[in-house]
């Protein structure tokens, strides 16, 4: 008996060492015959490619990195692999997740939610699709080269964002939680930027809510959740002489509007309309009617949240971005610094953009610094503050401004005041929505623009 | 390369098996492996492969110089360069640019930073090299005669990169002889795989909740979220740190080494005291024989030694001050047990011992989490009510609903629960007629399942960290 017993359990113990090297090896093997994959479609991004070999990135660890990146992207059975994986993550992550009750922790780092790594060119290329033969403006992406170099700093500021998405039906929404700390350091923040201002500096702030505080039902938007309180309490704590603007009312009017996205974070030029009419009744400027301005669509867009949260429910149903084309001309040149030297042209408004990001059709996205020179002869000038939600809004300024400039301190790093001052700008607007206000990377990065 | 890579599992890990496995003697098992260990840390590490050539090599030369000199004075020579060396190496990579940095705060001129950047496992096998030369000195094991088996023993790469710090003298005898039998084998792929599944579905879900709250912005965190935030670190670095030595250890049993347990369920600790004879036992052993007992122990000076041994291995774990916090936060707990309250508290039930445990180290891992003083004031400051803060939010409320699954079974998972059942149902069923049969299935359908279940979120992930680039 007990010889048959040792038997039997050598037997099991020869099996499973057996299949244990075989399966690993198959799959091994499958993994380079097999054909790789180039897209994955419930991703929604490119896989990686095979890495180039050389000695140079091989000693400096980026080549082996690349090819694990290369490996994993590209493994035997891999939609399978997903599928098996997602099933595992809803069942430890997702319990009680009804439609609207799943909240979903995102790395902003992964998505481009701080539009990091992307240097734009832009191209007028005659698109053959188009049976017009019309000339048309386009944004390409190139994600492979680093931004243009900016003066040093930048490259550290790799502060990884988390947070939570809520899918509340055909729509992703970013949960906002604030506190009390946050509207002061805020506060404080704008202060120090509107005193390090030469004296006769018009300056605005402008906090925009995002969708979570008009969709996603009472829970997530009241309390600690609630946009409105902050971005008045924030504004009560700002100095005297900065106008606040309140963009809040105009949107939570229009609601019912194609203001946000659903699968990106950011508000549409729709949205961004109603913050420059409410920009426009603060500075006493008269705004330019959004039905005389040029307008088309982009279509597909499926955006930062979905990129984040990898919900199904999104990528089938995707957004589209709506854009009106500025009325008056406009030239818009990018520059890495305040010497404003070797400029790029960027559209300011694109009709297409070849990217997956299609919130890059507003001033070409984020750029270190742009100044937009329009055919206005008013003498105006205005300079920007902004994260991303600012781009939809500024080409509506060009209506307004003979130049408009726009700014964004995580790409650049200059004495501000002492640019406003040899520019002779009259006016300055910042213009950040209620994430940005704990933004540790976007608030140092203006902290260190101000001398 | 990591253990929990698809390269690792499919390509390296397979490749390395079979060759070894198939070449008849064992000289050419070694220098199979050995020739594998080298692969794996070059393919992280191209460059600073050449430190722990060189590390071993010194202490190589040092072992056959103590070995062999007759008089003490040549023996304590060869000691004391070989450990200013082997220490030198570490200093320079992993604290220099800390000193320079703290010394450039205080300093009216600045002292040029390095900008070294730490090989991997430096803090590892360091450590394994140091303990030869002084096990040699001792005379507690014979030297090592040949450079590549004592480069075998420092370089092997189970063990490399994460530990556990394996002693010589416990893999002396395998170097020079072993055999590997199936049934070590297929228990050394259970190992692996329970170590695998610790890092891949418990450490990689938990950690990404724990992220969540913590390496988020400070002045949104509740003080609900915080004690989430934490908590989940608290179940993600028992995980991850665990489940790489239980990788190690089932690896090592695959090619015929024993390595020794590193983790003994700490989290069911009575007392902290109890709590270090369980965590990372190979590195609390390693300063209790190398540092602790040769000052003294605790027949004299025992304060100081103390004091030294965790000012130690708080700074073993990263060179940054927080981690120093966090060794000197151990020695104070330790102090009070021993002198304090430790009699009291053995009298307590059980359940309040364990409470305190737990309590004590969770406060701990803040220390050890937030490098950035700030931030950890910010969060101490919050999970106590101190600052201006809200209790709780809706969305931390469905976050903990959404993941009640996870953080229940880590709280089984971090006991000996599921073993004592397993082993419970194994032993009995071997004494029945075909239990041999069915444990003998129910084992392969384990392994065949978790390697499945792995492979899925090894794919699936999009977090996948390797947290020991500081040590």
């Amino acid at each position: 008996m007990d010889r048959e017993r040792r038997i039997y359990k050598k037997l099991f113990a020869v099996l499973s060492s057996l299949f244990f090297v075989v399966i690993l090896a198959f799959f091994g093997v499958i993994s380079f015959l097999d054909v790789d994959a180039t897209v994955s479609e419930s991703e929604n991004r490119k896989l990686a490619e095979k890495p180039e070999f050389s000695f140079s990135a091989l000693f400096g660890g980026t080549y082996t990195q690349d090819f694990e990146n290369y490996y994993s992207d590209t493994f035997p059975m891999r939609e399978e692999f997903m599928q098996l994986s997602n099933k595992i993550t809803s069942f430890l992550t997702r319990f009680g997740g009804k439609e609207d009750n799943v909240i979903i922790s995102y790395d902003k780092q992964d998505s481009d939610f701080v539009g990091e790594g992307v240097e734009l060119t832009t191209e007028k290329s005659e698109n053959e699709n188009e049976t017009e033969n019309q000339e048309t403006e386009k944004v390409t992406e190139k994600a492979t080269k680093k931004p243009e170099k900016t003066t040093k700093k930048k490259t550290e500021d790799k502060g990884s964002v988390k947070g939570s998405i809520l899918i509340s039906g055909k729509r992703a929404l970013e949960i906002f939680t604030g506190s009390a700390s946050m509207s002061k350091s805020y506060a404080s923040l704008v202060n120090k930027t509107a005193s390090s201002m030469p004296g006769n500096v018009k300056f605005y702030n402008m906090l925009v809510p995002t969708a979570a505080e008009f969709y996603s039902g009472e829970t997530y938007s009241s309390g600690v959740h609630s946009q409105k309180n902050i971005i008045k309490s924030s504004y009560s704590q700002m100095n005297k002489n900065i106008v606040t603007v309140d963009a809040y009312s105009r949107l939570e009017k229009e609601t019912k509007e194609y203001i946000y996205f659903r699968t990106d974070h950011h508000w549409t030029a729709r949205g961004a309309y109603l913050g420059y009419l409410a920009f426009c009744e603060a500075s006493g400027n008269e705004p330019v009617p959004i039905d005389e301005l040029e307008t088309g669509k982009i279509k597909d867009f499926v955006g930062s949240l979905y990129n984040a949260s990898n919900a199904d429910v999104l990528k089938k149903n995707p957004d589209y971005v709506e854009y009106f084309k500025t009325r008056v001309d406009v030239d818009a040149q990018v520059y890495s610094d305040s010497r404003m030297q070797n400029g790029q042209k960027v559209f300011v408004v694109a009709r297409a953009v070849n990217s997956d990001n299609k919130y890059l059709a507003f001033i070409g996205g984020d750029q270190p610094l742009e100044r937009i020179v329009t055919s206005n002869k008013n003498g105006k000038k205005i300079l920007v503050i902004k994260e991303s939600y600012g781009n939809a809004l500024v080409p509506f300024l060009c209506d307004n401004y003979e130049e408009v400039y726009v700014v964004d301190p995580r790409k650049t790093n200059f004495d501000l005041s002492s640019f406003v001052e040899n520019q002779s700008i009259g006016e300055v607007l910042m213009i950040n929505y209620a994430f940005a206000m704990s933004n540790e990377t976007y608030k140092n990065a203006l902290i260190s623009m101000l001398k | 390369m990591v253990f929990s890579s698809l390269l690792f599992l499919c390509i390296f890990f397979p490749a390395v098996l079979i060759l070894y496995h198939l070449c008849p003697f064992l000289k050419g098992k070694n220098a199979i492996l050995l020739l594998a260990s080298l692969v794996f840390y070059a393919w992280g590490e191209p460059k600073w492969i050449v430190v722990m050539l060189l590390t071993t090599f010194i202490d190589y030369l040092a072992g056959v110089v103590i070995g062999k000199a007759k008089s003490n004075g040549v023996r304590k020579l060869a000691l004391a360069l070989s450990v200013v060396v082997t220490l030198g190496f570490l200093v320079v990579f992993k604290y220099l640019n800390f000193f320079t940095a703290n010394l450039n705060l205080i300093l009216p001129f600045d002292i040029p930073e390095t900008n070294l950047v730490l090989p991997i496992g430096i803090s590892f096998y360091t450590f394994q090299a140091l303990s030869y030369v002084i096990d040699v000195y001792r005379k507690d094991v014979d030297y090592q005669k040949n450079y590549f088996n004592l480069l075998l023993y420092v370089s092997m790469f189970p063990q490399l990169i994460a530990g556990p710090i394996v002693r010589y003298v416990d893999v002396a005898n395998e170097i020079a002889f072993r055999k590997v039998h199936f049934t070590d084998f297929s228990d050394g792929i259970t190992k692996f795989l329970i170590g695998l599944t610790k890092k891949a579905v418990f450490a990689n879900f938990v950690g990404k909740l724990a992220e969540n709250y913590l390496a988020g912005d400070m002045e949104s965190l509740t003080l609900l979220g915080a004690w989430i935030g934490i908590v989940a670190y608290f179940f993600q670095i028992y995980f991850d740190f665990s489940g790489y030595s239980d990788m190690a250890i089932g690896i090592g049993r695959m090619l015929g080494f024993n390595f020794r347990e590193n983790f003994n369920y700490p989290y069911v600790s009575l007392s902290i005291t109890d709590f270090w004879r369980r965590w990372h036992m190979s590195l609390s052993s390693f300063f209790r024989d190398y540092v602790y007992i040769p000052l003294g122990g605790n027949r004299r000076f025992q304060l100081r030694n103390m004091f030294v041994v965790w000012l130690l291995t708080g700074f073993w774990h990263g060179a940054s001050w927080n981690f120093v916090l966090w060794g000197l936060y151990y020695f104070v707990m330790l102090m009070l047990e021993k002198y304090v309250y430790g009699k009291a508290l053995e009298k307590l039930p059980k359940i309040f011992r364990h409470i305190y445990s737990i309590f004590i180290v969770i406060i701990g891992w803040v220390f050890f989490y937030f490098e950035d003083m700030s931030s950890m004031g910010k969060m101490f400051g919050t999970m106590f009510g101190i600052n201006d803060f809200a209790l709780y939010s809706p969305a931390d409320i469905t976050t903990l609903t959404n993941n009640i699954f996870l953080l229940g079974i880590c709280v089984i998972a971090v006991t000996p629960f599921m073993k004592n059942i397993s082993s419970g149902v194994y032993r009995r069923l071997e004494k029945t007629p075909n239990g041999v049969i069915v444990n003998g299935v129910m084992t392969f359908a384990f392994q065949a399942a978790v390697l499945v279940l792995c492979a899925a979120c090894l794919v699936g992930s999009t977090y996948n960290p390797f947290l020991y680039f500081r040590f």
